[in-house]
C-alpha cells in the first residue's frame, strides 16, 4: 500500500501524557484509563446490519437523453464527428458517488472529457483523454482511485461529456458512469446525518485524468493532440518530450498509467525540474502502462505537485507513424 | 487509499499463518497449519459423459440430462469449506471433438434432491471458471482461461461429514446436439483438525450476529429465457421469508447483447437513470455494462442487501440483435438465515 501523501504529526506523541495532561491526574492513571479502552474496542457482541445499508443501493447512471444513451458519431473528420455537452444527470433522491466507468462502443477509438456542471464546469481532466485509458466493461470496469461526489441536496447535478470520435466509420458509444446512491430523504434522520457528515469531506477530493500538453508546437508532433505523433524511430527526449503538466490549483496523486496506441514504444518519465527519472532506461510500453481494463498501478502513488511538469520521454518501436495517448489517472485534493 | 467503507466486504476465510510468536519472542510453525489445507473436491468419477441434447424444434431442447446425480464425496477425515469452483468440458464426439465447449447447465444439489444453493439450474459460464472470456469493450483480447481465474463464491460453503455433509450431488444438463465430457472441481479448505474448523465456523457467524448462517445462493430465472428480436422479459427475485438476501456479483451468459434493468419493487425504484426509450419503446443498459461472467464477474461499488419478503424485478430486452437471443443471467449472493 502507498504511503500516505499527508501525514499529521501529533504535539504529543504518547497518549497517556495527553490524558494525564488534560485530565490532570497521573500517568500511572491514565495508561489504566488506555489499557481497558483498548479492552473496550475489542469487545463486541458480534456483527449487525449497518443500518445504512438500507438506504444505499449501487446505480448506473448514462446520458438523460434517450437518443444519446446509444450515441452515434460520424467518421473522424465529417460533420458529426463529435457531440458535445450530453447530460447525465442524478435527480434529488439521493447522492451519488461515482466509483468506476465503462462503455461499449463499435470502436475503441474516441476522445471524452468530462465537466462538472454542478460545480462550475470543472473538469476531470487537463485536455481530451482516449476512452479506453479511463474506461473498461462490467467485466473489467476502471475503478478510479478517488469516488467522485454528486450532491444532490438541493437540486439534481449533472455531468457533461464531450466525445470525439477518431475511427476512420461511424461510431455508436454506450457510456455509464457505475457507482451509489445514498438515498439520505428517505432514511431516518440519524441516518441522514450520518450520510450528510460523511459527504462532507469528501467533496474536497476528486479524480483527475492527465494528459500531455503541448509544449513544442513547432516539432509538429501535435498533429493528433492530445497524442503525441512519433515518425517511425522517431526519439523525443529531454527538452523535445511531451510534458504532463499539472495546474496550479490542486495537487495530483497519480495511480494508474494508461495509454492507447497504433505502436509499440518506449518510454522514461523524467521531472522536469529536478532531472530525476523515474527509471534507469528506458522500458517497453508494455511494461509500464496499461489500458482501461487493465490499468498499470503505481506501486507507490507518483505526486505531482502544483506547476509541476513530468516529461515523457519516447522512442518508436514500430517502425511506422506512431500516435500514442497516455493518461495519468490520480486524485486531487482541492484546498477549499 | 480508497474513502468510504471497503470495496467488497464479504466473509474470506483467514488464512492460516505459518508462524506464531511464542511468549519468549521466538518463532515456530504454527501447529494448527499442520491441519488445515489447501483441498480440491472433484466427481467421483472424475470425468462425467453428459449425453446429447435433441433440438425439438428452434430454441426447445430435450434431454441432455446426466441419468444419475454426479456425486462429489467427502470422506471422514474432517469438514471442507468450498471457496472456487472450475470446470472443463470438451466435446466427447462430433465435428468439435475434443475441443472445449461451455454450453451445458448445472444444479447442485442434496441427498434430498432439492437445489441446495441455488433456485433451479444454472448456466456454467455464470457460476465457474473455466472456458475463458472476451473482455468485451471492443479493445480486450479475448483470454484463454487459467487456474488463476476460478468463480470466487460470494460466500463459502461448509460441508462437515460428520454432520450429514457427506457428499455435494450435481447434475448437468447439455446445451448441444453432441455429447460433452465434463470435468468440476470446487476448491477450498480441509479442516484435519476440529477446533480449527468450529473456530472458522464462529468466526463466520460472528459477521452476522449471534443464531445467523450465511451460505452462497445462485438465483437465476424461473424458465429458460428466449427472446425474439425486440422481445422483453421480466422476472422477479423472490426474497422469501426465511432469509435475508446480499447480491455480491452479477454474471449472464447470452447469445447476444441485450439491454436491461433492476427494479425494487417496494417504491418501484430503478438502479439506473435510462427512463423510457425513444417513442416509449423498452430501454435498459447494455449488458456489457452490467453483467460479466464466472471469470470477469461483474462486482457492483455496493453490494444489494435486500431484507426478507422484499422483492426485486429484472427486465431484459433484445432490443440490441435481430436473432433469438437466449439469456442465462445468475445474480451470485450471500444469504442469510436466521437459525
Amino acid at each position: 500500500m502507498s504511503l500516505p501523501v499527508y501525514v499529521r504529526r501529533r504535539r504529543t506523541p504518547r497518549p497517556q501524557d495527553f490524558i494525564a495532561n488534560q485530565l490532570k491526574i497521573p500517568v500511572g492513571e491514565a495508561m489504566r484509563f488506555l489499557q481497558s479502552l483498548k479492552s473496550w474496542e475489542k469487545d463486541f457482541d458480534g456483527y449487525y446490519i449497518n443500518p445504512t445499508k438500507r438506504h444505499v443501493r449501487p446505480f448506473w447512471m448514462v446520458p438523460k437523453q434517450a437518443e444519446q444513451q446509444a450515441l452515434t458519431l460520424a467518421a473522424a473528420g465529417a460533420a458529426g464527428d463529435r457531440a458535445k455537452l450530453v447530460q447525465f444527470e442524478v435527480d434529488t433522491t439521493g447522492h451519488y458517488e461515482i466509483e468506476s466507468t465503462m462503455f461499449v462502443a463499435t470502436s475503441s477509438d474516441f476522445l471524452v472529457e468530462i465537466f462538472d456542471g454542478g460545480n462550475n464546469m470543472k473538469g476531470l481532466q487537463n485536455q481530451e483523454i482516449h476512452a479506453r485509458t479511463i474506461a473498461g466493461t462490467a467485466r473489467r470496469k476502471f475503478i478510479w482511485p478517488e469516488s467522485y461526489f454528486l450532491n444532490v441536496q438541493n437540486a439534481p447535478r449533472t455531468l457533461l461529456m464531450n466525445f470525439r470520435n477518431l475511427s476512420a466509420a461511424p461510431n455508436t458509444v454506450r457510456w455509464s458512469f457505475h457507482g451509489r446512491r445514498w438515498y439520505h430523504n428517505e432514511a431516518p434522520p440519524n441516518v441522514a446525518k450520518a450520510i450528510w457528515e460523511r459527504f462532507e469531506d469528501m467533496e474536497k477530493t476528486y479524480t483527475y485524468f492527465l494528459t500531455l500538453q503541448p509544449n513544442v508546437p513547432e516539432t509538429g508532433v501535435w498533429a493528433n493532440s492530445p497524442a503525441v505523433t512519433l515518425a517511425a524511430g522517431q526519439a523525443l527526449t529531454e527538452n523535445q518530450a511531451p510534458q504532463f503538466h499539472a495546474t496550479d490549483e490542486a495537487d495530483t496523486e497519480i495511480h494508474k498509467l494508461t495509454y492507447s496506441a497504433t505502436g509499440a514504444f518506449e518510454f522514461q518519465l523524467r521531472e522536469r525540474q529536478s532531472g530525476r527519472t523515474l527509471s534507469n532506461g528506458f522500458v517497453q510500453v508494455t511494461n509500464g502502462w496499461g489500458d482501461g481494463e487493465f490499468p498499470f498501478v503505481l506501486p507507490e502513488t507518483l505526486l505531482i505537485e502544483r506547476n509541476y511538469q513530468l516529461l515523457l520521454e519516447v522512442r518508436d518501436l514500430s517502425g511506422a507513424e506512431n500516435i500514442i495517448y497516455p493518461t495519468l489517472t490520480g486524485r486531487r485534493l482541492q484546498y477549499a | 487509499m480508497r474513502k468510504g467503507a471497503a470495496y467488497l466486504q464479504h466473509y474470506a476465510p483467514t488464512p492460516g499463518r505459518s508462524f506464531v510468536v511464542r511468549d519468549d519472542g521466538k518463532i515456530q510453525v504454527d501447529p494448527a497449519k499442520r491441519f488445515i489445507t489447501p483441498f480440491t473436491l472433484v466427481t467421483e468419477p472424475e470425468e462425467i459423459l453428459v449425453p446429447a441434447s435433441v433440438e425439438m424444434c428452434p430454441g426447445l431442447l430435450a434431454g441432455g440430462g446426466v441419468e444419475n446425480a454426479v456425486i462429489l464425496p467427502i470422506d471422514n477425515k474432517g469438514p471442507f469449506e468450498a471457496v472456487y469452483s472450475q470446470f472443463t468440458a470438451v466435446f466427447a464426439s462430433g465435428p468439435d471433438a475434443g475441443q472445449p465447449t461451455d454450453q451445458f447447465m448445472v444444479v447442485i444439489f442434496d441427498p434430498e434432491f432439492r437445489p441446495v444453493l441455488m433456485n433451479r439450474e444454472i448456466h456454467v459460464r455464470t457460476i465457474a471458471g473455466g472456458f475463458g472470456s472476451s473482455l468485451g469493450a471492443g479493445f480486450g483480447t479475448a483470454f484463454q482461461s487459467a487456474a488463476g481465474r476460478p468463480m470466487v463464491w460470494p460466500e463459502t460453503f461448509f460441508m462437515e461429514p460428520t454432520e450429514g455433509g457427506k457428499a455435494l450431488f450435481l447434475a448437468y444438463r447439455n446445451l448441444t446436439p453432441y455429447p460433452i465430457r465434463v470435468k468440476w472441481a470446487f476448491h477450498g479448505i480441509r479442516y484435519y483438525h476440529l477446533p480449527d474448523y468450529r473456530a472458522a465456523q464462529k468466526e463466520k457467524e460472528a459477521m452476522y450476529g449471534k443464531g445467523r448462517v450465511s451460505f452462497p445462493y445462485f438465483y437465476t430465472t424461473d424458465t429458460d429465457v428466449r427472446l425474439l428480436a425486440d422481445e422483453s422479459f421480466d422476472f422477479d427475485v423472490r426474497i422469501t421469508d426465511e432469509a435475508d438476501v446480499e447480491i455480491v456479483k452479477m454474471n449472464v451468459f447470452s447469445d447476444e447483447a441485450f439491454l436491461w434493468r433492476l427494479m425494487e419493487k417496494a417504491g418501484k425504484r430503478f438502479l439506473d437513470n435510462s427512463g423510457p426509450g425513444i417513442a416509449g419503446v423498452a430501454n435498459g443498459i447494455h449488458s456489457a455494462l452490467g453483467w460479466g461472467d464466472a471469470e470477469f464477474p461483474f462486482i457492483p461499488f455496493e453490494t444489494m442487501y435486500y431484507e426478507q419478503n422484499s422483492k426485486v424485478m429484472i427486465s431484459l430486452v433484445n432490443a440490441l440483435s435481430a436473432s433469438p437471443n437466449r439469456i442465462f443471467p445468475t445474480l451470485c449472493c450471500r444469504k442469510i438465515h436466521h437459525a
